[in-house]
């Protein structure tokens, strides 16, 4: 353990020097991270508060729902919204600099009863949150109680019955409702999210500023015409979150004040004061300072979290919107570098705070307990093309260093003239083993985006939505995280005639389909009589184009009842041109509208094409009966072709071989050809992206064994990644040769991004040359138009140490996919997919 | 002591599931199958059999088995099994602390009958 301290080894840029090393695989476990007491204090306060979930957002919500049922969707909407602000509980913790909480106390999960409920009480009354083996969560009696009584009144109401009510069965079967095909459960069960409000906009107008608007827009209505009458619930609905989101930030002013009144500790007098002021002033007014801005945006998207459940509610190019009140602040000598570095990491350490409650069955493929999503872009080109690197860039990855933990999940985007110090920086950290920041190529995101129709400014403009997603910061409503739809499921079927593979009585959908001699998918051939391997690439695409129709028809539904059910008149008043329009943001408000569903698993089908076409189709070795059985047996009798899959004598992704590589690129191109382009239910179009998160675990325990040498409930490969099966990992040459068959990829086309991880040992990176090796092989990565990358800096046996005793490891983060946790909190499936993962050396 | 005991109450309730269940005895009636539940520390266990409607079972595992659910440990097996979280076997089938030796299909058959005698969908 040791407690940071500032070197002065180079000139600083913010307060740290640019090439300062903090450890390598510490990962978060050293005490005192920060050269700032307070944030240590505050840290340590923080991470010893236990989880819990609240009631009291679900009876203000149910309350103002029961009073206002005679008022259209959007103005109940804003009621309940209301209702909750005026309301809620508020507290004020020693050290906040930065106060608000998500209509909950910190660290307490609020519940959401119009979108989903029946899961709630289920799990509180069968499967509670505190016998969970990882995620766990406590409720009090009173909570429970006051939950269970809200169940009445919701049954039949829920964003959820709704669109469960509206699936056919033909939609039903490939979700979670079936077999799992493709998993749309996100939006199902909760908000959608996925966004960034514009904070530029609201620190030029502040609140009062957008009032103004609206009632300048209410003013030019004609209630003759209809469609103006929709827009004046629009615009009162939106005047009342207006309302209640001032109210919210001065009922804090009162609170500080009065804790103020009573404390005897001067500074911290003080500093309640400061915050009074600050919300007061903010509460109606545009910010003045870096701290006021601060204060403004963290209530501003903790309000969006309290109005939409959505995750991935992120903060955009953080380093960009708020670099003009640093600079300001410093040269008016109201703060200096310090001071605001530690008002950052006070910040950051405030996202905690947030936490959302997940199923029982989420859980074990996205175990956490972090709100998730909130990411933070910094770096990359300003809208002119220019680098866009200044001092608030360092100084967010220092705060990451000063605080290690979880949030908010940063992203640097690179480009070609990124500054040297900067990605020195940016390696240092990524080498502390947390597995922050994520890094983006500018140089594939831009034509990425430019090719959805996103202008040339608004492209190079963009900003990391939750995991991986480019979008169009204040200005989009990108249903990013619509679906997780399983490429190798497709597969399986494109190879047994539509039939799932290990169809038997143990499926939920037995009787109503093997049972009467059905299949799940339409016929499309058999393995075990196709002669040539482009049949089994037609099957392939005719399953693609049957599989991806139902998950569409399926978004849509879920689309259309959310604009049904649940208008977002807060997060309207945010999102560009919702005003103007005076149309909701979840009814196609927004400049811009997309639609994103990701597959998942390409390399196990471009191993499993491999595999088939080598020794089927050429060498001739095995039949396709041979393969068919060896998967319907879970590979039990077969263990010589079991090991030669899995052996390096067949081809695989990840080893630069064209063989395999192309494989890859036809079935990541393939389920771009079927989503991209597809017209959504706001207006805009389908934009495909090719990741999984952590959803290759999930989908892999739904499905059977594969002819790409994976058993029976093993992930899928993760991500853009190779395959790593029980068996052996597929890619064996090493970071080059993987960065090589990745980027054959093309990583334009999938405009809802792309993802590639990474696993080195400490030692293969430390040192100046290991910092360096890592630079230039993302150079290189992003020279080939590689799009995004994320890092484990973490050795096998630190795993396995830490599943040995996880209480010596409380502390360690690691990257799942797209967000950090804290290892010893991971499902045991996520926990050996991380293990599993090859571990590189250079 | 616990886990025979543990295995010889689910034979119990099999048993009496089985004519009691219409969806129990609807799910089982056409088929044939002997699984056995053991512990490898301890050699222990118990095995089941399934012969169109009618379920039996024995202490004795000398019997071919189509497919064996083999714990760790009985203290393992014990936890899991009587846990109220479905995760808890995914967990130990990850960890291996339980391997499923023959029939993966006939391991999936058996779960989803104690899903059908516990009353789940």
């Amino acid at each position: 353990m040791e407690t940071a301290a500032i070197i002065d080894r180079a000139e600083p840029i913010g307060i740290e020097p640019f090439d300062k090393v903090w450890g390598i695989g510490e990962s978060g476990m050293c005490e005192n991270p920060s050269p700032f007491p307070r944030v240590n204090r505050l840290l340590k306060f923080v991470k010893g508060v236990e989880f819990t979930v609240d009631h009291e957002r679900a009876c203000l919500v149910t309350e103002a729902y029961k009073q206002h049922q005679d008022k259209s969707p959007i103005r109940r909407a804003a009621e309940a919204l209301r209702n909750v602000l005026a309301n809620v509980t508020i507290r004020i913790h020693r050290d906040e600099l930065i106060v608000g909480e998500m209509a909950a106390p910190m660290k307490s999960a609020p519940i959401f009863p119009e979108f989903s409920f029946g899961w709630v009480l289920d799990e509180m009354e069968h499967h509670p949150w505190d016998k969970r083996l990882h995620d766990k969560y406590h409720v009090s009696v009173e909570s429970a109680r006051k939950l269970k009584g809200l169940e009445d009144f919701w049954k039949g109401r829920t964003v959820e019955e709704a669109i469960s009510a509206r699936l056919s069965e033909d939609e039903k079967k490939g979700t979670h409702l079936g077999v799992g095909i493709y998993l749309i459960n996100l939006y199902f069960f909760g908000g959608i999210g996925h966004t960034q409000g514009n904070y530029e906009k609201l620190f030029t107008k502040g609140y009062g500023g957008l009032r103004a608007d609206i009632q300048t827009h209410l003013a030019t209505l004609d209630p003759a015409l209809p469609e103006d009458v929709e827009k004046r619930e629009f615009y009162q609905a939106a005047l009342i979150a207006l309302e209640a989101s001032t109210l919210y930030l001065q009922r804090y002013a009162a609170l500080a004040r009065e804790l103020a009144a009573r404390e005897s500790d001067a500074e911290w007098r003080r500093e309640l004061f400061r915050v009074a002021e600050c919300c007061d002033w903010v509460a109606e007014n545009p910010p003045r300072s870096f701290r006021e801005a601060l204060q403004l945006w963290f209530m501003a998207t903790t309000i969006i979290l309290i109005e939409s459940n959505g995750h991935s509610v992120s903060f955009g190019r953080f380093d960009q919107y708020m670099h003009p009140f640093y600079q300001a602040d410093l040269a008016a000598g109201r703060e200096t570098k310090e001071s605001i570095q530690e008002l950052i990491e006070v910040a950051f350490i405030k996202e905690l705070w947030w936490t959302k409650l997940r199923d029982r069955h989420t859980v074990i493929a996205n175990s956490g307990r972090g709100m998730g999503g909130n990411s933070m872009t910094v770096g990359g080109v300003d809208r002119e093309g220019n680098d866009a690197t200044n001092d608030l860039t360092y100084m967010v990855l220092d705060a990451h260093a000063h605080t290690r933990i979880t949030v908010p999940w940063i992203a640097v985007r690179f480009h070609k003239n990124t500054p040297w110090e900067l990605k020195v920086k940016t390696f240092n950290v990524v080498r502390i083993g947390t597995g922050q920041p994520k890094v983006f190529n500018d140089e594939c995101a831009v034509p990425s985006s430019l090719s959805l129709g996103r202008t040339l400014e608004d492209s190079r403009n963009y900003h990391i939505v939750g995991c991986v997603e480019i979008d169009a910061g204040g200005m989009e409503y990108g249903w990013h995280d619509a679906a997780y739809f399983n490429m190798a499921r497709v597969l399986e079927l494109a190879l047994n005639d539509g039939r799932c593979m290990g169809c038997g009585a143990h499926c939920l959908r037995w009787d109503r389909c093997g049972a009467q001699g059905l299949r799940i998918a339409p016929r499309t051939g058999s393995l075990a009589e196709f002669t040539t391997f482009d049949q089994v690439r037609e099957a392939y695409d005719r399953q693609m184009k049957y599989w991806t129709d139902q998950m569409v028809a399926g978004i849509e539904i879920m689309d259309q009842e959310h604009q049904r059910l649940k208008p977002l008149p807060y997060l309207s008043l945010l999102i560009d041109d919702c005003i103007g329009r005076g149309v909701d943001v979840s009814a196609g408000g927004a400049h811009y509208n997309f639609t994103g569903p990701q597959a998942v698993g390409v390399g196990s089908v471009a191993d499993g094409m491999a595999a088939i076409k080598q020794l089927v189709f050429e060498e001739k070795k095995f039949s396709g009966r041979d393969f068919l059985d060896a998967c319907e047996e879970n590979w039990h009798g077969h263990e010589k072709l079991y090991a030669l899959v899995n052996s390096s004598k067949v081809h695989h992704f990840g080893n630069d071989d064209d063989y395999a590589d192309e494989l890859a690129r036809f079935a990541s191109d393939n389920f771009c050809k079927h989503v991209e382009g597809r017209p959504n239910s706001r207006g805009g179009i389908y934009a495909p992206g090719v990741y999984s998160v952590s959803a290759n675990v999930a989908l892999g325990l739904l499905q059977w064994a594969s002819v790409d040498g994976r058993k029976v409930m093993e992930p899928v490969s993760d991500c853009v990644g190779p395959v790593h099966t029980n068996a052996s990992s597929h890619d064996v040459k090493g970071p080059t040769a993987m960065a090589k068959s990745v980027s054959k990829l093309d990583h334009v086309r999938a405009t809802n991004g792309t993802l590639l991880n990474w696993k080195f040992t400490p030692e293969s990176v430390s040192g100046d040359r290991g910092r360096d090796n890592l630079i230039s092989l993302i150079d290189v990565y992003f020279e080939r138009n590689g799009m995004h990358s994320q890092f484990n800096i973490i050795s096998r046996e630190t795993l396995l140490d830490a599943m040995a005793h996880p209480d010596n490891y409380k502390d360690l983060i690691v990257r799942v996919a797209g967000y950090s946790t804290y290892y010893v909190d991971l499902s045991k499936p996520l926990q050996y997919d991380l293990l599993g993962r090859t571990e590189l050396s250079f | 002591m616990k886990f025979q005991l543990l295995l010889y109450i689910l034979a119990w309730k099999l048993k009496r599931v089985a004519k009691k269940d219409p969806r129990f005895r609807h799910f089982i009636e056409s088929k044939k199958l002997a699984l056995a539940i053991r512990a490898e520390s301890s050699g222990k266990g118990r095995c089941f059999l399934f012969d169109n409607g009618r379920v039996s079972s024995t202490a004795n595992l000398g019997a071919a088995c189509a497919c064996a659910m083999v714990w760790n440990d009985e203290a393992t097996a014990c936890s899991v099994m009587a846990s109220s979280d479905d995760e808890a076997a995914v967990a130990a089938l990850t960890e291996k602390k339980l391997k499923i030796e023959g029939s993966f299909k006939e391991f999936k058959w058996f779960s989803r009958a104690l899903e059908i005698m516990q009353g789940k969908p």
